[in-house]
């Protein structure tokens, strides 16, 4: 068990986070906030990167900081930018960290194969990384990630560059993954969790908004998102008036996805909101927030 | 009621036992400074330990070039023996200095500083670690040279310089680790460490008559006791570097 107890950090006077309360067991929990919010902050204390200002993070009952590299052994860190050198093939970069990771050369010959070709690499194991393009090397950041076979994944933003067909593989492997295991995903891509997170971690306002399931998260907009058909020459003045969700042509009109706490009319139907729409509900812009 | 007392406890013996396997299993031992360095050495090996050995190459050639042209091209002044003191003070030091400085560089060139950090051996470690190597690597380079030194020039103690190319590189390796430890920002702690090098060059270069004389009458003893007193307190610097705390975690403590 991960346990982060009332931590907040600060950057001189500037508070970045407040009050943190989190636990974590086994399983996929997505950290999903507005870039800014303070996702990389959390990652970064979460992997001994950063010290808390006040508070503290423990794993089983001790200190992270404390339990140093016995910690560190513990933990798969991919970070938002994932560093390389230019002149490393990925089987010599992953042998490098596998050598800092502690783990015998014999198992590092073993585990590298298998993990470029869980990430679609094995073909080019020995091309320079100074050649790759942006989704190869982040594939190689979640190869390296997994090297340790850690009990605490930590991915921060790991699916940047990845094409859709990635996206969905990557999914599945964490889904795979997250049996035995903490993965802690953090995103600002609401896709990118939707579909393998148990838990869902919101961060507003320095705090923790919401740490629950989707289907909990969901419930608090039921019977508020609608959907509407209009002409294209009334779209601009219901945008006035309301929080528009989305918004697609359909059939030479436009249908218009939003949200509505009174005054509803019989013509709107009545939708299930989703994620995405809480999303955009709790990281409405400030003037958007006074029309609903 | 009946249940306990029909409930039959092991004797005292194998209580005990299983007492002493638990608490060996829950406790957690550190291990000492020389085996971690042997396990480090075992687990990491030379390969990536001197990973960067083209930059190391070049900084040693570049050292060996400079140290064979102030031996080759050094003019006897046999009124003064002390501007070869001097140069022998400015020299000693900077190899170690460059090649300490280069994982960090090239964590810092190449972004990989995070994911470097993470690791059950991190940066510091590392570092440390090759710190560690170099300084004796230094050590016997400088020895050699201040040898020659003394065998081509009749001005130049052999002692008097070992004791002040010694000093240097020591006083100098833990200024850098002081100087990696206190100050933050990768351009301060770059800055700090030329400025000594710069401090010492201009010393040579003007000929400073007071510095000369400061080098050539501090005796010996008190050479020595510099010696052994920045030898402890490197070797407990590098010691805190390798099994530090972090109790500031890893960006603010390095490399922000």
């Amino acid at each position: 068990m991960l346990t982060v107890n009332s931590v907040s950090k600060d950057f001189g006077n500037f508070p970045v986070l407040q009050d943190i309360q989190l636990e974590f067991s086994n399983g996929v929990y997505g950290l999903l906030a507005p870039n800014g919010a303070g996702k990389t902050t959390l990652i970064k204390m979460l992997t001994t990167l950063l010290f808390p200002t006040k508070g503290e993070i423990l794993y089983e009952g001790q200190t992270i900081f404390s339990m140093g590299e016995r910690y560190r052994d513990l933990i798969g860190y991919l970070p938002q930018n994932f560093g390389y050198y230019k002149n490393y093939n990925p089987n010599q970069y992953l042998q490098y960290l596998a050598a800092l990771k502690g783990i015998s050369k014999q198992a590092a010959n073993e585990k590298i194969p298998q993990l470029l070709k869980l990430v679609a690499l094995e073909d080019a194991i020995k091309k320079k990384m100074g050649k790759f393009s942006g989704g190869m090397i982040q594939r190689v950041g979640i190869a390296q990630a997994m090297l340790n076979d850690p009990k605490i994944l930590i991915l921060d933003e790991p699916t940047a560059g990845l094409d859709p067909k990635e996206r969905v593989r990557f999914r599945n492997l964490l889904s795979d993954l997250a049996r035995d295991r903490i993965v802690i995903l953090s995103t600002h891509i609401v896709s990118d969790v939707e579909s393998i997170a148990n838990e869902i971690i919101m961060i507003k306002d320095k705090r923790v908004l919401y740490k629950d399931s989707i289907q909990s998260i969901c419930q608090q907009l039921d019977g508020k998102v609608y959907e509407i058909e209009m002409d294209f020459d009334q779209v601009k003045a219901f945008r006035k008036n309301f929080l528009s969700l989305s918004e697609r042509q359909d059939n030479g009109r436009m249908n218009i996805r939003f949200i509505a706490e009174e005054n509803i009319r019989p013509e709107w139907k009545r939708v299930k909101p989703t994620l995405e729409d809480v999303f955009l509900y709790q990281y409405q812009d400030k003037e958007v927030e006074q029309k609903v | 009621m009946n249940d306990e007392k029909q409930f039959s406890y092991p004797d005292k013996k194998i209580i005990e036992r299983e007492i002493t396997a638990i608490v060996k299993k829950g406790k957690i031992e550190r291990e000492s400074f020389p085996r971690l360095l042997l396990s480090m050495y075992r687990q990491i090996g030379v390969r990536f330990l001197i990973r960067d050995r083209k930059e190391i190459s070049i900084a040693v050639t570049m050292a060996v070039i400079l140290m064979f042209a102030v031996l080759t091209s050094g003019q006897e002044r046999y009124e003064s023996s002390s501007s070869f003191y001097g140069i022998i003070m400015l020299v000693s030091p900077i190899l170690y200095g460059v090649l300490s400085l280069l994982p960090f560089l090239h964590s810092k060139i190449n972004g990989t500083f995070e994911v470097e950090m993470t690791c059950k051996y991190n940066l510091y470690q590392l570092a440390a670690f090759r710190m560690l190597i170099f300084s004796v690597f230094c050590f016997l380079l400088n020895t050699v040279w201040v040898l020659a030194m003394a065998m081509k020039f009749s001005t130049v103690h052999f002692v008097q310089a070992f004791m002040i190319s010694t000093t240097s590189l020591l006083i100098f390796s833990l200024l850098f680790l002081y100087v990696f430890t206190v100050l933050k920002k990768m351009i301060t702690k770059v800055a700090a460490v030329m400025s000594w090098i710069g401090l010492n060059a201009l010393f040579v270069f003007i000929d400073s008559v007071v510095y000369q004389q400061l080098l050539v009458s501090v005796p010996w003893y008190l050479y020595g006791i510099v010696i052994c007193l920045s030898a402890y307190l490197f070797l407990k610097k590098i010691k805190e570097f390798i099994i530090q705390n972090q109790r500031e975690g890893a960006i603010s403590y390095v490399n922000s």
